[in-house]
């Protein structure tokens, strides 16, 4: 018999081609189930990463809001730590952005970002223009970083912190409410004239055995000139310039609280002084320079110039504040402005 | 052989014989149809069950991330909280998103394994949906220096910390099955 035309084992290999379609079949759907079951598990995981995440931002708002918050890695994951969720947020007060990453281990992770600009006063220096030292050259330390709308050029003196390479053209100056609504209301003290004149170095107004505290306001502007040590236990504001050229052996600053220790409309400016003490915020709507000025000098504070900021010939050391939060600054509001990424463990 | 057999004519000669299938071939074909059979029904039902399972699961995601979502925003814009227990969460806003600048009280509360909400004491409306449950607590944090504390105290809490496990209420494993499991923090920045 011609084995071509032999029947036997048709069944056998017709049972073993649907079996094996079968198990194809089961395998394929098998394969397609997992990977629904793994998009599903993901998207848990996804959603838990989101939502720690945001925790992250929401405990560095808080805390910044509260008086905390320096650079770098402010919270942890001290509320959640269960040991495979974990997150931590960053805050970069150059760029006024906090970053949280969160992960879900093994597996997902989200990261958000948020630009905040939570304080007014964010740098040792900023100023919307320049910052530059001239001849003769300062030297000093800047315990802090330095923001600036156009160069910078800090000559021999050390930055610790943030030295841009790149001019920041975001930057934000805050402006001072020097209305009734602010300063002007807030005052303790009021002085006018053309300009108003403290020649002997004291204030004509105040209480001198406390070296003159509270607020004092000028209309216009106000120059300073003494003989000998000035000090001040208060805070100046004035709607145009502020100059100290007082040829004084020391001039001390202290404002009390969180209140600035200059605020001018125009320009500020220290010439032919000797050791500043000088705590609290240099504020000028215009320039701040700080020239010729001998012995040694110390800013714990903050020089903000809607302008330039100059040095020259003097020996300085600021030590920046980053909880500084002068009170009448308007301050940008808080908002998540964008998030990004999020996904599978890179 | 000569002849083969014929159910009807009995004996018939081997030319006259109708093809056709034996017995065992026909037995053997039975089994084999019925183990493929069982094999591909068991096939749907698996893929029955997981579809199931998945339309369940989308119903936790989308739960969970709606109630999540509804309870951060609006706790964003409280100025008071006026009640705040494991499981009970009241505030006051005058921010909710309508038409007048009214000061409206927002509750959120566990009742048995189901999330509520309501606004100036109306109606509950629930906001888990029919298959997922919800097993959560509200913690009051309070702000001490840099340092964040617990509080039980609704007055004192600059942030309000929510864990919610979403689990689907059918026993289809047997018992509750949990799904998920979101925690997060609010900052009550608007607060009075």
């Amino acid at each position: 018999m011609n084995r071509l035309t032999n029947n036997k084992g048709v069944i056998f290999v017709t049972v073993l081609a649907m079996m094996l379609m079968f198990m194809t079949f089961a395998f394929t759907l098998t394969y397609m189930i997992k990977q629904d079951i793994e998009v599903a598990k993901n998207s848990f995981d996804i959603l838990k990463d989101f939502y720690s995440a945001e925790a992250g931002i929401e405990y560095a708002l808080g805390d910044l809001y509260n008086g905390g918050g320096q650079d770098g890695t402010v919270s942890d994951d001290q509320l959640y730590a269960n040991g495979n969720q974990d997150y931590y947020t960053t805050m970069d007060h150059m760029t006024s952005t906090l970053t949280s990453y969160s992960t879900y281990l093994p597996g997902t992770y989200r990261q958000i970002k948020t630009v905040v600009n939570y304080k007014p006063v964010h740098a040792a220096f900023q100023a919307g223009n320049d910052i530059y030292v001239s001849w003769p050259p300062a030297s000093g330390t800047i315990d802090g970083s330095v923001d600036y709308g156009n160069s910078v050029d800090l000559d021999a003196m050390t930055v610790t912190g943030k030295l841009p390479t790149q001019p920041d053209t975001n930057i934000f100056i805050p402006t001072p409410d020097l209305t009734p609504t602010g300063y002007y209301g807030a005052r303790d003290y009021e002085y006018s004239g053309s300009p108003v004149t403290w020649n002997n170095g004291n204030p004509p107004q105040g209480d001198g055995g406390t070296y003159y505290p509270g607020i004092h306001f000028i209309t216009g502007d106000l120059t300073i000139t003494a003989p000998s040590a000035f000090r001040l236990d208060g805070t100046i504001v004035a709607t145009g310039n502020v100059t100290f050229n007082v040829l004084a052996t020391s001039v001390t600053l202290n404002p009390s609280g969180d209140n600035p220790a200059v605020v001018a409309g125009g320009n500020v400016s220290f010439s032919s002084c000797g050791n500043l003490n000088l705590n609290g915020l240099i504020y000028a709507g215009g320039n701040v320079a700080i020239v010729t000025v001998s012995g040694s000098n110390v800013i714990n504070g903050a020089v903000v110039a809607g302008a330039d900021i100059e040095l020259a010939s003097i020996t300085l050391s600021v030590n920046f504040a980053p909880l500084l939060d002068p009170p009448f600054f308007d301050e940008p509001t808080f908002g998540i402005k964008e998030w990004v990424g999020h996904g599978l463990m890179p | 052989m000569l002849f083969g057999f014929n159910r009807t004519r009995g004996l018939v000669n081997k030319k006259d014989r109708e093809n056709g299938f034996t017995l065992i071939e026909c037995v053997l074909v039975m089994v084999l149809s019925s183990v493929v059979l069982t094999s591909l029904f068991s096939i749907i039902q698996v893929v029955q069950n997981h579809w199931w399972l998945q339309s369940k699961r989308k119903d936790v995601l989308y739960d969970g991330s709606q109630s999540m979502r509804r309870m951060t925003s609006e706790l964003r814009y409280a100025q008071n909280i006026t009640q705040l227990s494991a499981y009970v969460l009241e505030f006051e806003t005058k921010y909710l998103l309508d038409d007048d600048d009214d000061i409206e009280v927002i509750r959120y509360e566990r009742i048995s394994a189901y999330l509520y909400r309501s606004v100036d004491g109306g109606t509950n409306e629930r906001m888990t949906k029919g298959a997922t449950r919800t097993a959560f607590y509200f913690q009051g944090w309070e702000w001490n220096g840099s340092t964040l504390v617990q509080t039980a105290i609704p007055g004192d809490a600059d942030a309000i910390e929510i864990n919610q496990a979403l689990t689907m209420s059918d026993a289809f494993f047997g018992s509750s099955f949990e799904m998920i499991e979101i925690n997060s923090m609010v900052w009550l920045r608007n607060k009075d």
